[in-house]
C-alpha cells in the first residue's frame, strides 16, 4: 500500500513536472517568436531602405540584442529544471539561434551603415571543448561586463545546433573546425587570452 | 535536462515519501492495547554512574517519589571510578532516604555501561530488571505503568523525554523525542520497536539471563540486547503512561557525538546480526527502512558537494582565467527571480513530506499532551536534519573503519 501511495505521489508531481515544463516551453516559446518576428521585422526593413533612420534604429535593436540575451538566459534556467527531451530542447534553441543570428547581421549593418560604435562577437562552443570553453565564456563574460552594451556577444552552442544548417553555413563560412572560436570583425580566432581578446574587441570601437 | 544529480534527488524523495506513507499507514493498523495488571512484582533498578555528582541524587530522588511500593524496589548504583563527588552524592541520599533500598557499588576499573548492567543482572534476585541512566528521571507513575505492560513480554519501554526544555536545543529534541515516542507507540502494536531506550527500559530477568546478558562490546547495548531477544522470540512493548525524563546534548557538537553512536551502535548490530534485515516481520521492515536510511546522508552530502563545486566554479573560473577584479562583478551585480525556474516536482515532493511530517507531529503531540511551538517545529523541520545528517555520515565513517568510541 505504502508502495501505491509512493508511486502516486511520485506519478502525480512528475505530471505536474511535465505540465509545469509545458507551460515554461511555451512561454519560452512566445518570447521567441516575438523577437522572431521583431527581428525579422527590423531585417526586412534593413533590407528594404537604402538610407537607415539611425537614431532611430539604434535604441530599437540595443533594446532587441539585450532581449535575446535574457531570453537565453531563461532557456538556460529553464532547461537545467526541465524534464523535457534533448529534441525538444533542440527545437527551442534553434529558435533562439536563428533569431540570435539575425541580429547578428544586423549589428553588422548598422555598424557600418550607422557608424554604431559597437564590436560584435559570434562565439562558437559545444560540450567537448569544456576547460577550454570555460576559460573563453569566462573572458567574454568579464568583457562583457567591463563594455556593457558596447559589445555584443552572440554565442552558438553547437550541443544544440550541431544539425543547425545556417550554424553550419556560418561554420563553413568562417572555417570555423574547432571549439572555442570566435568571430570578430569577420575573422575567426581559436582560444584566446584575455589581453588578446581585450585588443580584438578594442579594434572595433571606442574602448 | 535530467542529469544524475536530479536521478539522485528522486530516488531521495521517493524513498522519504515511501518511508512517510509508510508510517502513515501504520498509525491505521497499529493498535497497542492498553494491559490490565496490577500486580506490584519486586523489581530491580540498576543505574551506572560516573562522574554524575551533579545528577545522581536527581535520580534516585525521583525513584524515591514513586507511587510504586518502596519495599518493592532493589536500586543499584555501580560507581563506574567516578572522579566527582558521585559515591557521596548516592550515600548523602542513603542517609536521608533510609527507607528506599539502595546499594551502591564500587569498582576499582572504568569499564563499559554494558558491564555494570550485566553484574546487576547476576545480583537481580527480582522478576524484573529495570536499567536507568544516572541523569535521567522516572516520573511517579513510571515503575507502576511499565509494569502494567509487562505481561507476556520481556520487555517494556517507557516515553522518553528531555528533562529541561530552556534552550532551543533541547526543545527541538524534545520535539524528535515526541515523534519517536509517538512512532515507539505505533511499532509496539507491531512488536517493531528495535531499541530499548537507555534512560529507562524494563527487562524480565530469565529472558534477560537467557540471551546471556547485555553485549559487553557493543557501542549501542540497549540496541543491540534488543536484537538478540528479537531473535529468540523474546517479544517488547511500550507503556504510553510510563514516563522519563533524561538529559539531552545542550551542543551541537554534543548532540552529533551522541548521535554518531547511536547510528554507528545501530549499523554495528546490523552487522552482527544480519538476519534482522530479513522483511518477514515488521521489526525487520523497521531495520531495513532504518538501514536504507543510511544511505540518503551519503546521497545528500554527494548533492551538496556538486552543488558547492557547481556555486564555487565560476568564482575560481574568473580568478584563473581573468584575474583578480572584483568591482566589475560588484558593479553588474544583479538578481533576478524567476518563478518559472523552480523545479514544480520536487517542490511538490518536498510540500508532500513537509505535510506528512507536520500531520505526524500533530498526531504525536496530542498522544503526549505537548505542544511544540511553531518555531521550533520549523526548526526541526528544516535545520534540525543537518546536524542528525551530520551524525550518521561521521558513523557510516566509523563503521566503514571498524573505530567505534564510546
Amino acid at each position: 500500500m505504502a508502495g501505491i501511495i509512493t508511486v502516486i505521489v511520485f506519478v502525480s508531481g512528475f505530471s505536474v513536472g511535465m505540465v509545469w515544463d509545458q507551460f515554461r516551453t511555451q512561454k519560452l516559446q512566445s518570447n521567441l517568436d516575438e523577437i522572431s518576428v521583431y527581428s525579422t521585422s527590423l531585417f526586412l526593413e534593413s533590407q528594404l531602405l537604402e538610407d537607415l533612420n539611425c537614431p532611430a534604429f539604434l535604441p530599437v535593436i540595443q533594446g532587441a540584442v539585450n532581449d535575446i540575451g535574457t531570453s537565453l538566459d531563461e532557456y538556460t534556467k529553464y532547461t537545467e529544471a526541465s524534464v523535457l527531451g534533448l529534441d525538444a530542447q533542440k527545437i527551442l534553441y534553434r529558435k533562439y539561434l536563428l533569431s540570435n543570428i539575425r541580429y547578428w547581421r544586423l549589428s553588422d549593418i548598422y555598424k557600418k551603415q550607422c557608424s554604431w560604435n559597437v564590436t560584435s562577437v559570434l562565439y562558437f562552443f559545444d560540450k567537448s571543448c569544456q576547460q577550454k570553453c570555460d576559460s573563453m565564456s569566462t573572458r567574454l563574460d568579464y568583457l562583457k561586463r567591463k563594455y556593457g552594451e558596447t559589445l555584443l556577444i552572440f554565442p552558438i552552442n553547437l550541443q544544440f545546433a550541431a544539425d543547425d544548417p545556417v550554424a553550419l553555413t556560418l561554420m563553413r563560412l568562417y572555417n570555423v573546425t574547432s571549439f572555442p572560436s570566435v568571430i570578430i570583425d569577420g575573422e575567426t580566432y581559436g582560444n584566446l587570452g584575455l589581453d588578446e581578446l581585450e585588443v580584438l574587441v578594442c579594434k572595433g570601437m571606442t574602448c | 535536462m535530467i542529469d544524475f544529480l536530479t536521478i539522485l534527488a528522486w530516488f531521495v524523495a521517493i524513498l522519504s515519501i515511501y518511508v512517510a506513507s509508510y508510517y502513515f499507514l501504520l498509525y491505521f493498523d497499529s493498535v497497542n492495547e492498553e494491559q490490565d495488571r496490577v500486580s506490584t512484582p519486586h523489581v530491580t533498578i540498576g543505574i551506572s554512574a560516573y562522574n554524575e555528582e551533579r545528577g545522581i541524587y536527581k535520580t534516585l530522588q525521583s525513584l524515591n517519589e514513586s507511587i510504586y511500593p518502596k519495599s518493592k524496589i532493589h536500586v543499584v548504583v555501580v560507581d563506574d571510578k567516578s572522579k566527582d563527588n558521585t559515591i557521596k552524592e548516592v550515600k548523602r541520599f542513603q542517609k536521608e532516604h533510609p527507607k528506599l533500598d539502595v546499594t551502591l557499588l564500587k569498582n576499582s576499573r572504568n569499564k563499559k555501561k554494558a558491564y555494570y548492567l550485566n553484574k546487576v543482572l547476576k545480583m537481580a534476585k527480582t522478576d524484573f530488571l529495570i536499567t536507568m541512566d544516572a541523569d535521567s528521571q522516572a516520573a511517579p507513575k513510571a515503575i507502576a505503568s511499565l509494569v502494567k505492560y509487562s505481561k507476556g513480554v520481556s520487555v517494556v519501554t517507557p516515553c522518553v523525554l528531555p528533562s529541561e526544555k530552556n534552550k532551543v536545543l533541547a526543545r527541538i529534541q524534545a520535539i524528535e523525542y515526541i515523534y519517536s515516542n509517538y512512532l515507539s507507540n505505533i511499532l509496539s502494536g507491531f512488536d517493531a520497536q528495535i531499541v530499548a531506550p537507555g534512560p529507562f527500559s524494563l527487562f524480565r530477568v530469565t529472558d534477560l539471563k537467557s540471551i546471556g546478558g547485555f553485549d559487553e562490546k557493543s557501542i549501542a547495548e540497549d540496541l543491540e540486547v534488543v536484537f538478540r531477544l528479537r531473535k529468540k522470540g523474546f517479544k517488547m512493548r511500550l507503556s504510553p503512561t510510563a514516563y522519563v525524563y533524561t538529559d539531552v546534548p545542550q551542543t551541537v557538537t554534543a548532540l552529533i557525538r551522541q548521535r554518531r553512536r547511536w547510528k554507528a551502535g545501530f549499523l554495528d548490530a546490523v552487522q552482527k546480526h544480519p538476519k534482522s534485515l530479513e522483511p518477514h516481520t515488521e521489526f525487520g521492515r523497521q531495520n531495513m527502512l532504518n538501514a536504507l536510511y543510511h544511505l540518503v546522508p551519503l546521497i545528500l552530502l554527494f548533492m551538496f558537494i556538486r552543488f558547492a563545486y557547481n556555486s564555487i566554479k565560476p568564482l575560481f573560473d574568473v580568478i584563473r582565467y581573468v584575474g583578480f577584479d572584483p568591482w566589475i562583478y560588484l558593479r553588474t551585480l544583479s538578481f533576478s527571480v524567476d518563478l518559472l525556474a523552480v523545479d514544480m516536482q520536487m517542490v511538490i515532493y518536498t510540500f508532500f513530506m513537509a505535510a506528512m511530517t507536520l500531520m505526524f507531529l500533530y498526531l504525536a503531540s496530542k498522544f503526549q499532551n505537548e505542544r511544540p511551538k511553531f518555531f521550533d517545529t520549523f526548526l526541526f523541520i528544516g535545520i534540525y536534519g543537518m546536524a542528525i545528517t551530520t551524525a550518521t555520515l561521521l558513523a557510516i565513517y566509523s563503521w566503514i573503519k571498524g573505530d567505534y568510541v564510546w
